[in-house]
């Protein structure tokens, strides 16, 4: 009983940006997003991966409509909201929130745990004053945080507890859907796994869908029901994390698998990595990794892959494989 | 291989308006001639401040107390500022987690380089131009010439970091510190970098300590590994020896909750400690399963179980 929630058709995001001609009015294009499809399933955790650059946050922020998308369509339950105007939009902003990378800037410095906690019920105009201030302790403690932390800062909590604070917020709406943009990124190993734990247990009581933004393959591997491989703004793999990670197609999923250092000494993989140049270049035209692929062809140069499905889910854009 | 930096119960605290806080309660380790030495720990462990307080780079409020750190049998914490000028960025030089705000913006990476090597080694700036060539081209930046007039800004995160480490290699330092040299890079750079600290590691015959929270970085590079939690040492060994016979809790614990690839799962680790401010007790004792009356009691002394692995706990590393 597969029932897509989000569905995400040749989104396109680009920035305005100066020209780098000097005195040069009109202005550039940056191509942050280009022509991505995804779909994401009810209850599932989709995952994107890629390095700093290739759009992933983007894409999410574009899903929450924080952007307005250059082109391209995005549905919540097969309803169009990618074009939707602010008024309209309300009832769908509280089915669909977020978790930030940084828990010292996503909470307000000023404000209580319990203020942080009930804004966006108060937004929504959900709940009585009364009842909200029941919903927050509740959460608090689902969260694993106790009742009388509601009233103290956020300067008081270390960044674990500060992301289960986030946790609680984005939960106080009861969404549907929650984008997770690189929630255990900047905490320690030791919270990384508790984090991850808070939000398997939460999908599971809730149903909750996550998209899951993380440059961390290792960790997306580990807690993403689907993958997608980011490259600067295409979409270059997806496939079950089961699959990507036994069997990655695409030259650059390969080389990101490559890159994980292995925590175990006698597994030597810094040996064996490939090491490449690196630099991600944005090109006019043609596949976006061509620069950086060992196997480029010439009709890589001329003409951009589409994805194509090589196995049963297991979709990849690359021109070695489109026969 | 013999040891030429050695330090001793290291001690450092912090100063403010609350009142002291110790951040490196007891740190002793040693690093042998030519080898990659990494210290491992959560944030907040200590590692950074244990490692700035050798060259004396913490703020003002901090003091080191009561400890010996031996630079080839000089202590280092007893020169004058103008001696320690001398070792600091010569013999022993530093590479720091952020390379944005490392270097000036407002100068090319071109004349800092030039001007850092004519002060270190006397030369004139033409032969320190050509210097500074050289040592970009042996970190791996392609077109150095035309690199040394690009502005910090105008370079990648690891571009910024190949420029850091010539910089630091521009001495020959017999010892280089790299503190997080890879945390804020995407992962096929930091493959990239640790690749080149490797190369220029075994060109130059130079020690690293490296500084880092992970742990499949130090598992593959490094020889020797210090674990560090609530300012101490708790174990110190060779990587074979942390990887597969970890005998502190905390060290099993760290090595267990770090994802693996594969189809293994997470597994959670416990709660972050209470930090105990008077640091007289282990400072897992809050969070570890083997805990009993003995452990809050005293502190665990420093027991040693081959001759190259120490560990600080109670149980020895066997059960109790």
């Amino acid at each position: 009983m597969k029932e897509p929630l989000i569905e995400v058709k040749d989104l396109q995001i680009y920035f305005k940006q100066k020209s780098s001609r000097l005195f040069s009015l009109k202005s550039d294009h940056l191509k942050a997003v280009d022509n991505v499809n995804l779909t994401i399933q009810k209850g599932e955790t989709f995952g994107l991966v890629g390095e700093s650059g290739s759009g992933k946050s983007s894409i999410g922020k574009a899903i929450l409509r924080y952007y307005n998308p250059t082109a391209g369509e995005i549905y919540y339950k097969r309803t169009e909201i990618g074009h939707m105007k602010e008024a309209q939009l309300l009832p769908y902003r509280k089915k669909m929130q977020s978790i930030f990378q940084d828990p010292y800037s996503s909470l307000d410095p000023s404000r209580t745990i319990r203020e942080i906690i009930c804004e966006p019920m108060e937004i929504h105009k959900l709940y009585t004053s009364a009842e909200r201030k029941e919903r927050a302790a509740q959460l608090i403690e689902i969260v694993g945080l106790k009742k009388n932390d509601l009233l103290k800062y956020p300067h008081e909590f270390s960044g674990g507890q500060r992301q289960r604070i986030s946790i609680a917020r984005a939960l106080s709406v009861q969404p549907e859907f929650i984008v997770c943009d690189e929630p255990i990124s900047s905490l320690d190993v030791s919270l990384q796994a508790q984090i991850i734990h808070i939000l398997e247990d939460l999908q599971e009581k809730y149903g909750l869908t996550y998209l899951f933004i993380s440059h961390q393959l290792q960790v997306v591997q580990k807690i993403c029901d689907r993958i997608g491989v980011l490259y600067l703004g295409n979409i270059l793999e997806t496939a079950p994390s089961e699959t990507l990670y036994k069997n990655p197609i695409h030259p650059y999923t390969q080389l990101l698998m490559s890159s994980i250092l292995f925590p175990d000494p006698r597994i030597k993989t810094l040996d064996q990595i490939v090491i490449d140049s690196g630099v991600q270049k944005r090109v006019a035209s043609g596949c976006k990794f061509q620069n950086r692929c060992p196997y480029c062809m010439e009709k890589c140069r001329s003409e951009v892959p589409a994805l194509k499905e090589v196995a049963p889910e297991h979709w990849v854009a690359c021109h070695r494989y489109t026969n | 291989m013999s040891t030429f930096l050695e330090i001793n119960d290291l001690e450092v605290s912090f100063y403010s308006e609350l009142g002291e806080t110790k951040a490196v309660k007891n740190a002793s380790f040693h690093i042998e001639e030519g080898e990659i030495f990494g210290i491992v720990g959560e944030s907040g462990s200590g590692k950074s401040v244990a490692m700035k307080s050798i060259l004396k780079l913490l703020p003002a409020n901090s003091k080191i107390k009561s400890s010996t750190v031996l630079f080839e049998g000089k202590d280092i914490l007893k020169l004058k500022e103008k001696q320690l000028r001398s070792i600091r960025g010569k013999d022993i030089s530093i590479v720091f987690q952020d390379s944005l705000t490392a270097l000036n913006p407002v100068y090319t990476i071109g004349s800092k380089l030039i001007e850092f090597i004519m002060r270190n080694h006397k030369m004139t700036k033409a032969e320190a131009k050509l210097r500074a060539v050289e040592l970009l081209s042996a970190v791996g930046i392609t077109d150095p010439e035309k690199h040394l007039k690009s502005y910090p800004h105008e370079l990648s995160g690891g571009m910024r970091q190949r420029v850091m480490i010539a910089m630091s290699i521009s001495s020959n330092p017999k010892l280089m510190i790299a503190d997080e040299p890879t945390t804020a890079l995407d992962v096929t750079i930091q493959a990239q970098i640790l690749h080149l600290l490797r190369s220029l590691q075994r060109e130059y015959g130079m020690s690293i300590i490296l500084i880092t929270h992970d742990l499949g970085v130090v598992a593959q590079i490094c020889s020797r590994i210090a674990v560090m939690c609530g300012g101490y040492v708790v174990e110190e060994g060779t990587t074979e020896d942390i990887f597969y016979h970890p005998l502190h809790p905390y060290t099993q614990a760290l090595i267990a909750s770090m994802p693996k690839p594969g189809s293994e799962t997470f597994v959670p680790f416990l709660e972050r400690p209470v930090s105990d401010e008077a640091g007289s007790l282990c400072p897992f004792l809050s969070r570890c399963r083997y805990a009993n009356s003995h452990c809050e009691e005293c502190l665990p002394e420093f027991y040693q179980d081959n001759a190259k692995h120490f560990i600080r706990c109670h149980r020895k590393g066997g059960p109790l």
